[in-house]
């Protein structure tokens, strides 16, 4: 789980494993591990989720986190248009380590509609550059969130 | 703040692993050998009683993924794994904070298996945690003044450019309105054809001024959410005359056409007449800016089913798709319109009034072949 701070990472990860909202903010720091099985018709997908922390964009820092990673999701939050550099940025440390890691960029908090800064055409623009699904989510109404991770859990067990 | 493998090492082998610490010896295959009794509480599943033996990444998931690169280290071609602030919740929903640590057992020395570590950082990474949040919730507050800014910056510039142009568009009247009563008080025997005449000309600029200070008392209470309208049953046809009527002899002086087609029939729906009288004199008021010589306007009213559909048009110079797309917004004014009679609110005030009646409106226009407007309002059946 990577992107900018406050872009709603942590929210997305509780909507899809606790199945609630909190509207208070408690930045990240370091990494949490969420744990949490995708059924499929013949098979069971284990994903393990990695919240980690966003606006700490140290390459070093990011390291250990991206290690082992099979693929990510990356948020940013359409009402701050300053979220969408996160996009580029990290999936070029994310695929350092993993060159062929799939991606899927969750365009956040859609249900703010009418505080919205970003348009569909630059995010489009930026999902094909990267080779990466693009989905508008809300962790708030819980929009596309099984979605994003659905689409995630097929691709890295591809 | 990396805590060097020495160091940690020799504190391992002392076993006198500080309050803060657990540790744990493991094969080269990343199984545990030497447990410290500690580190089991922080294995994924709770009710583990025991790890020796256990494979590494079955209990500490922060590492599934990673057994290649930990076997660099086992090779002793990489020296350290160090993933920092590992969140865990304890049962009382406090966050701790531990930063978990792989080097070679004996560095130097490949194939001696690894140390694992795992160092409560939770003292100061609260502090880290605090810092943080205050950064980012200033940052996020930065970002909404600048947002905030940049509105109210762009409001100014649209209210500086509204008042200079109501004022323009004022000055015309205005100059027209004295000049020719001006012109009669000083002559006042003139031929009676000419004063009716002259006076109409003051009459019909008074409308404009007149409806222009509406429109702009009704802009400021749409703005407010004061404005309300009160719809009666009553005949789409009547504004339509009402308007028609009132302009003939202006359209006549500028050498204007106008066709007017309606229907014999009464055309009822919920109305507010002065309204669509309204809606109307912007429409044509619109068309006026894009008319040249040999200019002609359409008014017709006809029904379709339910709907009653009153049509306007003009074969002005119409518009690029752009200015249609943006026809109905507030101040929005095509190109070139600016020095030219109007304020942007018309067409603006023209949708509001239009929807205030349940109607829907469209423009059909191509440049160089006029346009038209189409509205359609549900009708009542009595
Ligand atoms: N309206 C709305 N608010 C959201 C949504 N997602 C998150 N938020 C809010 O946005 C704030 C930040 O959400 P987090 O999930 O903590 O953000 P994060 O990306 O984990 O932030 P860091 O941990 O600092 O990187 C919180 O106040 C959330 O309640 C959403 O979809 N809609
Ligand atoms: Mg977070």
């Amino acid at each position: 789980m990577l992107g900018d701070f406050s872009v709603g990472k942590t929210s997305l990860i509780r909507r899809f494993v606790e199945g609630r909202f909190d509207d208070k903010y408690l930045s990240t720091i370091g990494v949490k591990i969420s744990r949490k099985q995708v059924e499929r018709p013949e098979h069971q997908i284990n994903l393990l989720i990695w919240d980690l922390a966003g606006g700490d964009n140290h390459a070093n820092k990011l390291s250990g986190y991206l290690r082992g990673a099979a693929g990510a999701l990356i948020v940013c939050d359409l009402t701050r248009d300053t979220t969408v550099y996160a996009f580029e940025h990290y999936s070029q440390q994310l695929r350092k380590f993993n060159e062929s890691a799939p991606i899927v960029m969750a365009a956040n908090k859609y249900d703010l509609s009418d505080q919205r800064q970003i348009s569909d055409e630059s995010l489009q623009k930026i999902a094909d550059k990267l080779r990466a699904d693009l989905l508008y989510t809300s962790a708030k109404t819980g929009q596309n969130v099984i979605e994003a991770f659905d689409l995630l859990a097929d691709a890295v067990s591809k | 703040m990396d805590i060097p493998s020495q160091a940690l090492l020799a504190v391992h082998t002392v076993t006198a692993l500080s309050d803060r610490m657990a540790s744990a010896e493991l094969s080269g295959e990343l199984r545990f050998l030497t447990v410290s009794e500690k580190m089991v509480q922080f294995a994924a599943d709770s009710s583990v009683v025991s790890l020796e033996g256990e494979l590494l990444t079955d209990h500490f998931f922060e590492f599934v993924g990673s057994e290649s690169f930990l076997a660099e280290i086992v090779a002793g071609h990489e020296a350290l794994f160090h993933i920092r602030d590992v969140n865990h919740v304890t049962d009382e929903g406090e966050i701790q904070y531990y930063d978990f640590l792989i080097f070679p057992l004996r560095p130097g020395e490949s194939d001696a298996g690894l140390l694992f570590v795992i160092d409560d950082q939770t003292e100061n990474s609260l502090l880290k945690q605090e810092l943080t949040q205050e950064r980012n919730e200033l940052r996020l507050i930065q970002a909404e003044l600048s947002r905030t800014n940049a509105k109210l910056q762009r409001l100014d510039i649209l209210k500086s450019r509204f008042l200079s142009i109501a004022a323009h568009d004022m000055r015309t009247p205005l100059s027209l309105i004295g000049g020719y009563a001006d012109f009669l008080v000083e002559n006042q025997g003139i031929d009676s054809e000419i004063r009716n005449k002259f006076l109409r000309i003051i009459r019909e600029q008074n409308g404009w001024l007149n409806r222009l200070i509406h429109d702009m008392l009704d802009l400021n209470r749409l703005e407010n959410e004061t404005l309300e309208i009160e719809l009666y049953a009553g005949d789409l046809r009547k504004p339509v005359q009402m308007v028609t009527n009132a302009l003939a002899p202006a359209l006549e002086m500028k050498k204007l056409d106008m066709t007017v087609t309606l229907p014999d029939e009464p055309v009822y729906m919920k109305l507010h007449s002065g309204r669509i009288e309204q809606v109307l004199y912007n429409l044509v008021s619109n068309s006026l800016k894009f008319i040249d010589n040999d200019g002609h306007l359409t008014f017709s009213v006809s029904v379709e089913g339910d709907i009653g559909i009153l049509e306007f048009g003009d074969n002005g110079r119409g518009m690029y798709p752009e200015e249609v797309a943006n026809l109905f917004k507030l101040y929005y004014q095509a190109e070139g319109e600016a020095k030219s009679k109007g304020l942007g609110l018309g067409l603006f005030i023209v949708k509001t009034m239009v929807e205030a009646h349940h109607g829907t409106i469209v423009a059909e226009s191509e440049y160089g072949h006029g346009t038209t407007f189409i509205m359609r309002f549900p009708l009542i059946h009595n």
